[in-house]
């Protein structure tokens, strides 16, 4: 019952993600989903929690609920500028995507089951459309910051599957997944930097002037 | 056997507080004292003894669309739940005569606003026709999700067994229906953030802009039209929200009744803390009320 | 059936008499009116006897191979019949008071003739049991609805409609001729009952029959994306014919696929989501275009285009409901789709009627130049917005009872399925009120533009009221559509028969769920009655309060402006211009103009005009990319007489030589 909310208030965070135009506001939305995400493996599962998961669940919220965003918040002071100005798709048009996403994830889903003990249909809904979200986001916007929280939302898909249906993976794994990531993340943020001192302005799209 | 009959009474009864309790706690908001709670009443006394002027450019149509809005208001007010009690005239299927009510109550309300010829008159109708058609349907499809989810077809038996099932037992499905559902309240009732009701400037009215030219008995028709719509879709919300405590109906029925006074409190807290939207963005608003009304729809399927 | 064949031939003669006595046009309407009142009265004991007992049958031996030359009139064809009927003979008692005024060209008797053609035409179609005679019969229909498209020839435009219409209307047919011919090969038989029963016949090219019959009777009823004849062809034939079009013959395509499913085995998978998919899209398309259009003629056959679409989603529920074997929504989807014929026909009669009305009183049906006709022609706002209100499916008008049974019909499926069906059901329900919210809009603009507030352009201002002439049909028909409302429930029984026929494996009003429908059908029908009684008691109230008050007359409040003028009204493309302007990425909208600039503002202009994608992008380029490939052999072409006897023989020996191996 407490997942089923965890697992709505995550749908509905990547409907925000997807459907908002202000970066300030995205970028809190994907740190509140982060610490729902942590959540996700306490409650997920037949067993009870360990000391071990605890530990990982904290260092994972951490992590992405405030580390992340903290790096994002200052990439995104460096660029000054707080709006979307022109999606490729604007917000009927993201909302019209997200919903016919929401309906593909559930078809998916349902053709999945039945599932493991401890996976419902919800949370493999959510992990596929998470992805979706993840992948549009990269896809449809222009501004780079866009890209990192796309693929922060994608990872967060294929956490939440894994979380959910390959039930207590191991620690390795969680710390390895973690650690990549962060790196990742770290690479993204100096790049964005470094875009924004070279040339003023953070569009991908204007980025096809490099090519030779 | 009394208590269906009842029902509609009370809220033909008690549909003009409403406003009232609203505007109170909106001037409680702002430091002033406000208009009496049965400041509705007495507007709705004089304005029946009052006398009309009509435009001349106006027709039969002009006086004609508060009669019908009225109209199908009321009967709408037979169709809807409260408190546990099931409506005088429940059947399945009935929420689509419902929200044909509702559809019946704007045409008249348009067309009477354009029979005046006026320019603001017809702006007011523009955007109205719009925001209707975006919020209808949201309507249908919250009220889906509450039908699949209760596995019933009528409004009464949907309504009413959600609140049986009491409070924590509550899946997150109906919560998005209930913000979905809310969202339809203030658009259909013309309340901030999508319309403000005691606004001056006409060209930034909505629904107030649209009945400028009615006066005497037909702008009370209005007036009470207007706080009967409360009534109605604020009935809607507290059925949603509302558990009722034990068999004894009355009891349930009062606190149906507390429940409506509730709601429109919180509108009264929503108009003081909340700015109005832009024009362009109202449609962003309703857009993702029906976003979250067909989620709430899918996570039925599960 | 005897009296059939009577009433076709009472139509033939009058329709040739009225073109003989075409030099007087009173008579030659008289003619028409009362040969189609004649065959209307021959019709009315089979279509009764169709629809309350059993099904007709007349059987003729003919010199064509492939079967008997049969009539075959069972209640879904009555059903069909029924609105034809009655809205051919209202479109000839406008007609007659239409084209006998001046100044309206009168097209000559020749005009009357197709129209009889045409309404012959169409009972043939209904009621052919036979492919040939079905065919011979969609082709006379077609043909005859050409020349009456082209009464007004004058016209370029007119013109331009008419070649549109009938290069859509031919591609349509070809591939019903292909259909056909498979059929026929594959069973031996033309007749339409030895396709029923040969099932076996059907293996493995039922997907292909249906595509071909989705691709042909889809492009008569105007269904997306073959729609794009209609909004040409519609606006530009004469308002009766063009209510008669609308109204009926649209139907035709959606006949011709409910006939030819019935024959066919349980359709495959994919077939009611076709269904569902496209009346969906043609349903928000025609009612977005329909909200941005500035003739009133163009707006009504963009709304029968979204009209078509309703009837589609209730169709292909339907079908879905068969796959799954689930009766009750099934059932009902069936009876929403079918009582939507009816309050269709009626409903959009009435509007195409009326809308010929303001023509014909005002010489023009553009909104931008209409505006407070309600006084000058007060009847025909009247049927006008009772049409209007038909169609929005408001209570308490007839258009109300089909929308109850669709939504509740979707409803049942969300409520009650599990997967996918309760998917289809919610793309059903977000179509149907998308439209309905749409449609009371699009419906508020256009009555409130042209009957309401003042008139647009000064030559309104003046002028004579409507035609009396033109009075009698249109309240006949908004009489009709009041009527069908007030009596709903009591459809159910007719309604009944006409599902039940339909196959005989699917009849689908079993006790208990039939009772259950009477019982959801009164309960509502309670609804309205206590809606009508509460709007005459404020009527009343509202009339006893005033009675004793001072009640005057003003201007319209006018924000203490000196000199408000008729040009300051809302317009219908300001109107309308929230709905376009959020759609710009799927409407093709161009607007040019100067804005006004500095603070003295000369004169400034704007224009809009709003173009079908579908038409500019992608059917005319693939059009005149087919006209240039014959070019190519125009070197065959050279006008010698010599050469083409000897193109001839050459072909002639060919397939001699061919045939011989």
């Amino acid at each position: 019952m407490r997942l089923d909310w965890i697992l709505v208030l995550l749908i509905l965070s990547n409907l925000r993600l997807m459907a908002s135009a202000r970066m300030g506001a995205k970028i809190r939305t994907v740190a509140a989903q982060g610490v729902l995400l942590g959540l996700v493996p306490l409650l997920a599962g037949a067993h009870t929690p360990g000391l071990r998961s605890l530990v990982v669940a904290l260092a994972g919220m951490f992590v992405k609920g405030a580390v992340f965003p903290w790096l994002l918040h200052r990439a995104l002071r460096e660029s000054r500028e707080g709006r979307e100005v022109q999606p490729y798709i604007g917000y009927m048009g993201s909302l019209l995507a997200a919903l016919t996403g929401l309906v593909g994830a559930l078809l998916l889903s349902l053709r999945l089951a039945p599932f493991p003990a401890g996976a419902t249909a919800l949370l493999v809904m959510a992990a596929f459309f998470s992805i979706y979200a993840g992948l549009f986001l990269i896809i449809s916007r222009k501004r780079a910051i866009n890209q990192v929280l796309g693929f922060l939302v994608l990872e967060n898909g294929v956490f939440l599957f894994a979380a959910g249906v390959m039930g207590r993976t191991s620690l390795l794994v969680e710390v390895g997944i973690l650690l990549d990531v962060l790196v990742a993340v770290f690479v993204m943020g100096l790049t964005l930097f470094h875009i924004n001192r070279e040339f003023d302005h953070m569009e991908t799209d204007r980025l096809t002037d490099l090519r030779d | 056997m009394l208590l269906p009959w009842i029902l509609p009474l009370i809220g033909w009864i008690l549909a003009p507080l409403l406003p009232g309790v609203i505007n109170r706690v909106k001037a409680g908001f702002a430091g002033r004292q406000g208009p009496p709670l049965l400041q509705i009443y007495y507007d709705l006394g004089k304005l029946l003894r009052k006398g009309a002027v009509y435009s001349r450019t106006t027709t039969w149509i002009f006086p004609a669309g508060p009669i019908l809005t009225l109209a199908a208001l009321l009967t709408a007010s037979l169709l809807v739940p409260l408190g546990g009690q099931e409506a005088w005239l429940g059947f399945p299927g009935d929420l689509v005569l419902f929200c044909g009510l509702l559809a019946l109550a704007r045409l008249a309300t348009l067309l009477a606003a354009m029979d005046t010829g006026s320019s603001f008159e017809g702006m007011g109708a523009s955007r109205e026709a719009w925001f209707g058609a975006l919020a209808e349907p949201t309507l249908y499809f919250s009220l889906a999700a509450v039908g699949r989810y209760s596995g019933s077809q009528s409004l009464s038996q949907g309504l009413g067994l959600l609140s049986a099932r009491g409070w924590y037992d509550v899946d997150p499905e109906l919560a998005l229906a209930f913000a979905a559902l809310l969202v339809i309240f203030l658009v259909e009732n013309c309340r901030i953030p999508v319309d403000d009701p005691n606004t001056h400037l006409e060209l930034t009215m909505i629904h107030e802009v649209m009945v400028l030219d009615h006066g005497g008995p037909d702008l009370a028709f209005i007036l009470y039209g207007s706080a009967l719509r409360l009534w109605i879709l604020g009935s809607l919300l507290v059925s949603l929200l509302l558990p009722s405590f034990g068999s004894n109906p009355w009891l349930n029925l009062g606190l149906g009744v507390g429940g409506q006074f509730l709601t429109a409190a919180l509108v009264g807290v929503i108009e003081s803390v909340m700015a109005r939207l832009r024009l362009a963005v109202v449609p962003q608003l309703l857009v993702g009320a029906l976003t979250l009304a067909v989620t709430a729809a899918l996570l039925g399927m599960i | 059936m005897n009296w059939v064949l009577a009433a076709l031939g009472i139509w033939l003669a009058g329709g040739l008499a009225a073109w003989m006595a075409g030099r007087r046009p009173g008579l030659s309407a008289s003619l028409c009116l009362g040969s189609l009142c004649l065959g209307a009265l021959c019709f009315a004991g089979p279509v009764a006897g169709a629809l309350w007992s059993a099904p007709l049958e007349w059987r003729q031996s003919w010199a064509f191979p492939g079967g008997d030359l049969v009539l075959h009139l069972d209640a879904l064809a009555a059903w069909f019949l029924l609105p034809a009927l009655f809205l051919s003979l209202a479109g000839a008692w406008y007609g007659k008071g239409y084209w006998s005024g001046h100044g309206h060209a009168y097209p000559g008797g020749k005009a009357w003739f197709f129209y009889n053609l045409l309404t012959g035409a169409i009972a043939v179609v209904l009621l052919a049991g036979n492919a040939l005679l079905f065919l011979a019969a969609w082709e006379v229909m077609a043909v005859a609805s050409f020349f009456l498209v082209l009464c007004h020839h004058q016209e370029e435009n007119v013109r331009r409609a008419g070649w549109v219409y009938l290069l859509a209307t031919h591609l349509g047919a070809a591939p019903l001729l292909a259909l056909f011919l498979l059929a026929g090969t594959r069973t031996g038989s033309l007749e339409f009952a030895a396709w029923a029963a040969a099932p076996e016949a059907w293996a493995g090219i039922g997907g292909l029959a249906l595509c071909l019959a989705l691709v042909g009777f889809g492009s008569k009823a105007g269904l997306f994306p073959f729609h794009v004849w209609l909004p040409e062809a519609h606006p530009a034939a004469p308002s009766h014919v063009s209510a008669l079009l609308s109204g009926i013959m649209l139907k035709t395509g959606l006949y011709g696929l409910l006939r030819f499913t019935s024959l066919l085995p349980a359709p495959p998978d994919w077939w009611p989501w076709t269904l569902i998919a496209l009346g969906s899209v043609s349903g928000m398309y025609g009612i977005l275009y329909a909200m941005a259009q500035r003739d009133l003629k163009r707006f009504l056959a963009y709304s029968s285009m979204e009209n078509i679409g309703i009837l589609f989603l209730g169709f292909g529920l339907s079908e879905l409901g068969r796959l799954h074997g689930n009766p009750a929504w099934s059932a009902l989807a069936w009876m929403g789709c079918l009582w939507h014929v009816w309050n269709h026909a009626l409903g959009k009669g009435v509007l195409f009627l009326s809308a010929g009305s303001v023509l014909h009183t005002t010489g023009t049906v553009d909104m931008e130049r209409l505006g407070g006709l309600s006084r000058r022609m007060p009847w025909t706002s009247r049927t006008f917005l009772v049409g209007a209100a038909a169609l929005c499916g408001i209570p308490p008008l007839n258009g109300f009872w089909s929308e109850l049974a669709l939504l509740g019909a979707a409803l049942l499926a969300i409520v009650q399925s599990p997967g996918s069906p309760m998917l289809a059901g919610m793309l059903v329900l977000g179509s149907l009120a998308w439209m309905g919210g749409l449609a009371v809009a699009a419906f508020a603009r256009s009555a409130g533009v042209v009957f309401l507030g003042e008139p647009r352009s000064e030559s309104l201002a003046d002028g004579g009221s409507e035609s009396p002439l033109l009075r009698g049909p249109l309240i006949l028909l908004a009489s009709a559509c009041l009527l069908l409302s007030l009596i709903g429930p009591a459809i159910l029984n007719p309604l009944a028969k006409v599902m039940e026929s339909r196959r005989p494996s699917f009849t689908t009003l079993e006790f208990p769920f039939r009772a259950e429908l009477q019982q959801r059908l009164f309960f509502a029908w309670t609804g309205l009655v206590i809606l009508v009684f509460f709007i005459l008691a404020l009527a009343l109230l509202r009339r006893r309060l005033l009675s004793r008050r001072t009640v005057e007359s003003s201007v319209t409040w006018d924000c203490g402006y000196a000199r408000p003028a008729a040009g300051m009204q809302y317009t219908a493309g300001s109107f309308s211009q929230p709905a376009t302007s959020v759609l710009v990425p799927v409407v093709d909208l161009r607007r040019e103009g100067d804005p006004p600039r500095g603070i003295f503002p000369v004169p400034a202009r704007l224009q809009a005009h709003i173009a079908d994608p579908l038409l500019q992008r992608f059917y005319r380029p693939v059009l005149i990319a087919i006209a240039r490939l014959p070019e190519r052999l125009h070197w065959l072409q050279h006008g010698n007489l010599h050469l083409y006897v000897l193109y001839v023989a050459a072909t002639l020996i060919f397939l001699l030589f061919w045939l011989m191996d």
